[in-house]
C-alpha cells in the first residue's frame, strides 16, 4: 500500500479527534460559569466509569412537560457563586436574545429539561461513598455561547464534592 | 490447512483420480501461498480484545492523581504510537500487521470514553457510536482479519437502530428512523455485492457486509414483521400517512436486489434467490402496514399468515445458503424453520391433539417436500457444473 494513503489513514483519524476535543475545549473555555441546585444517584457506564447523575433544579420556570424533539431553552442570570433559577423557559426559537444572552439549550421530556449536563464523573475509588447525591449538591456549569453547557465541578455545600467523599470514606 | 490437504491428496492418488506429479505440483503451490496465519491471529483477537477492554477499564477507572489534561495527553500518545506501529506493521507479517490495525482502530473507543469522562458528556450513545465508526473506518477498510470489520459493521447497525428508537419524539419520526435503520442492512447487503466483483474493498470487510447485513435482515426483521403480522392494528397506523417512509427500505431493497442480480461471478440461481430474499424479507416485513384490510382478518388468520411468510423468508434463505454452499447458515435456517412450525401449530391449533394431528400432517409434508428440494438442489447443482 502507498506509504501516503497509510500515513494519512492513521493522521486523518488521530486528526479528527483532536479537533473534536479542540473544539470542546475552547467551548468550554469561553463559557460563563452558573451554579445549579441537583438531586440524584450513582449508577455505572461501562466505558466511562463512575458517575453520579441527577435531576438539575431550575427553579419554577422549567415544568415538567412531554418529550419533544424542538429544542427547549432555559435562560439564566450569573450571581457569582450564589445559586442561579431559570428567568425563563420556553422554545429557543421564542428566546429573545437582548434580554436572555445567557441560556442552556436542552430537550423536555418526561424527566423534566434534559440539557445533557444531568452526569458527574467520579473516580472509581469514590464510588463507595457517592452512591446516592449527598444533600445540598450543587453543580457549577460552564455555559457556552451556543447554549451548550458543560458541568466542570460537583458541590456539596461549597465543597467540591471529591473533597466531600474523602471525608466520607 | 496443508495438513489436511496433504490427508485428501494421499486419498486421491491412491483412488487413481490424480498422480503423484500433479499432487507435488498441488501441494507445492498451496504452500508456496501467504498464510494467513489465522489461527494465530485468532489467539491474538482475544489478545487485543482483552488489551482494549483493560485500556478501556482503566480510563473508567478515572484516576485522581492525574489532571485531565495528562490524561488527554497521555491518550494521544498511545494513539499516535498505535498509528506508527500501524505504519511500521503494514511492511511486517500479517499477524503484527493486523494486530496493529485492530489495536489502533479499537483504542478510539478508549479516547471517546476519557473524553466523555473529562467534559462530563451526557449524549445519546448512538453519537459516541457514530464517531467511533468515522474515526475506525481507514482501519476497518485497510484491515485483512475479521475482528474489526465485523466490530465496525455490527457497530454500525447497533448505531442506527440506537438512533431509531433513543429519542424519536412522536409515531412519525418513529417510523421515519425506524424506516432509514431497516435500510442499512439492505445498503450493506447492495455495498457487499456491487464491490465484490470490482476488487473495491477488502475481502474480510465485504464479509462482514454480507454477514451482518444478512443478519439483520432474517434475524432482526422477522421476528419483527411476525409481531407486526400478529398484532394488528396496521390501518391505524395506515391512516396516519405516516407508512410512506416505508418508501425509503423498498428503494434500498431494490437497489440490494439489483446489485445482487448484477452480481459478478455469482451463479445465476443464487443470484435470484439473493434477490428474492430481499424482496421477501421487505414485504414480509412492510405488507402488515401496507394493506390495512390484513387487520379485518381474524386473529388466528393473522397469526398464521405470520408464520407463514416467516417459514417462507427462512426457505428462501435456506434455499440460497444451499447454492452458495455455505452449510452453516442452511443449517441454521432449517432449525429456524422447524421451530417456527411447532411454535405456529400451538398458535393457530391450541389445543394438544389438534396440534399433535397438524404436527404429524405437517412432519410428512415437510419430509416429502425435503425430498423433492434434494432433487432439485442436485439437478442444480449438475448444471452449475455444466
Amino acid at each position: 500500500m502507498n506509504p501516503r494513503a497509510i500515513g494519512l489513514i492513521v493522521v486523518a483519524p488521530i486528526a479528527l479527534m483532536a479537533l473534536w476535543i479542540g473544539s470542546l475545549a475552547v467551548e468550554v473555555a469561553q463559557g460563563a460559569d452558573v451554579l445549579l441546585p441537583v438531586r440524584g444517584y450513582d449508577p455505572r457506564d461501562i466505558l466511562r466509569g463512575h458517575y453520579v447523575t441527577y435531576q438539575v433544579d431550575y427553579g419554577s420556570k422549567v415544568t415538567r412537560e412531554s418529550y419533544d424533539q424542538d429544542p427547549r431553552c432555559v435562560c439564566l442570570e450569573p450571581k457569582g457563586g450564589a445559586v442561579t433559577e431559570a428567568t425563563w423557559f420556553g422554545y429557543c426559537a421564542d428566546r429573545d436574545a437582548g434580554t436572555c444572552p445567557l441560556f442552556i439549550r436542552g430537550r423536555s421530556s418526561y424527566q423534566g429539561f434534559l440539557a445533557g449536563i444531568e452526569r458527574f464523573y467520579i473516580p472509581e475509588a469514590y464510588s463507595e461513598s457517592l452512591r446516592t447525591v449527598p444533600d445540598g449538591a450543587t453543580i457549577k456549569v460552564r455555559v457556552a455561547r451556543s447554549g451548550r453547557a458543560y458541568v466542570t465541578e460537583m458541590l456539596v455545600k461549597g465543597e467540591p464534592i471529591l473533597e466531600y467523599a474523602k471525608k466520607q470514606k | 490447512m496443508i495438513i489436511n490437504l496433504r490427508r485428501r491428496i494421499a486419498e486421491w492418488i491412491q483412488r487413481g483420480i490424480i498422480s503423484e506429479e500433479i499432487a507435488e505440483k498441488i501441494l507445492a503451490f498451496e504452500a508456496s501461498r501467504e498464510s494467513k496465519a489465522w489461527i494465530g491471529f485468532g489467539i491474538a483477537g482475544v489478545g487485543i480484545t482483552a488489551l482494549i477492554t483493560g485500556f478501556i477499564s482503566i480510563v473508567a477507572a478515572n484516576w485522581e492523581s492525574l489532571s485531565d489534561g495528562t490524561k488527554i495527553v497521555g491518550y494521544f500518545v498511545a494513539q499516535s504510537l498505535l498509528g506508527a506501529l500501524l505504519v511500521w506493521g503494514m511492511k511486517k507479517r500479517f499477524f503484527w500487521r493486523e494486530v496493529f490495525i485492530n489495536l489502533f482502530g479499537l483504542f478510539f473507543w478508549a479516547g471517546i470514553a476519557l473524553v466523555g469522562q473529562v467534559y462530563n458528556i451526557d449524549e445519546p450513545a448512538w453519537r459516541s457510536l457514530s464517531f467511533w465508526l468515522v474515526l475506525a473506518l481507514p482501519a476497518a477498510l485497510i484491515a485483512n482479519s475479521r475482528l474489526l470489520p465485523s466490530l465496525w459493521c455490527a457497530t454500525a447497525l447497533a448505531d442506527v437502530f440506537s438512533w431509531a428508537f433513543e429519542g424519536a419524539s412522536s409515531g412519525e419520526d418513529i417510523m421515519r428512523r425506524s424506516s432509514i435503520a431497516a435500510s442499512l442492512p439492505m445498503l450493506m447487503t447492495a455495498l457487499f455485492f456491487w464491490s465484490k466483483g470490482r476488487n473495491l474493498l477488502q475481502e474480510e470487510f465485504r464479509a462482514a457486509l454480507l454477514r451482518f447485513g444478512l443478519l439483520a435482515i432474517l434475524a432482526v426483521s422477522t421476528p419483527m414483521a411476525d409481531m407486526l403480522w400478529s398484532s394488528g392494528g396496521g390501518h391505524y397506523i395506515y391512516k396516519t400517512g405516516i407508512t410512506r417512509h416505508l418508501s425509503i427500505p423498498w428503494a434500498a431493497a431494490a437497489l440490494a436486489a439489483i446489485a445482487a442480480l448484477a452480481a459478478r461471478e455469482s451463479v445465476k440461481q443464487l443470484k435470484i434467490a439473493t434477490a428474492t430474499l430481499i424482496v421477501a424479507a421487505m414485504a414480509y416485513l412492510t405488507l402488515p402496514l401496507m394493506i390495512p384490510a390484513l387487520d379485518h382478518l381474524l386473529e388466528t388468520q393473522r397469526m398464521f399468515l405470520g408464520a407463514l411468510g416467516f417459514i417462507v423468508v427462512w426457505s428462501i434463505a435456506a434455499a440460497s445458503a444451499a447454492l452458495a454452499d455455505r452449510k452453516r447458515l442452511y443449517d441454521v435456517a432449517t432449525f429456524v424453520i422447524a421451530c417456527r412450525f411447532i411454535v405456529a401449530y400451538f398458535q393457530v391449533f391450541g389445543s394438544l391433539t389438534t396440534t399433535g394431528v397438524g404436527l404429524v400432517i405437517s412432519g410428512a409434508v415437510i419430509l416429502a417436500i425435503g425430498a423433492f428440494w434434494d432433487r432439485l438442489r442436485r439437478k442444480v447443482i449438475q448444471r452449475a457444473r455444466g
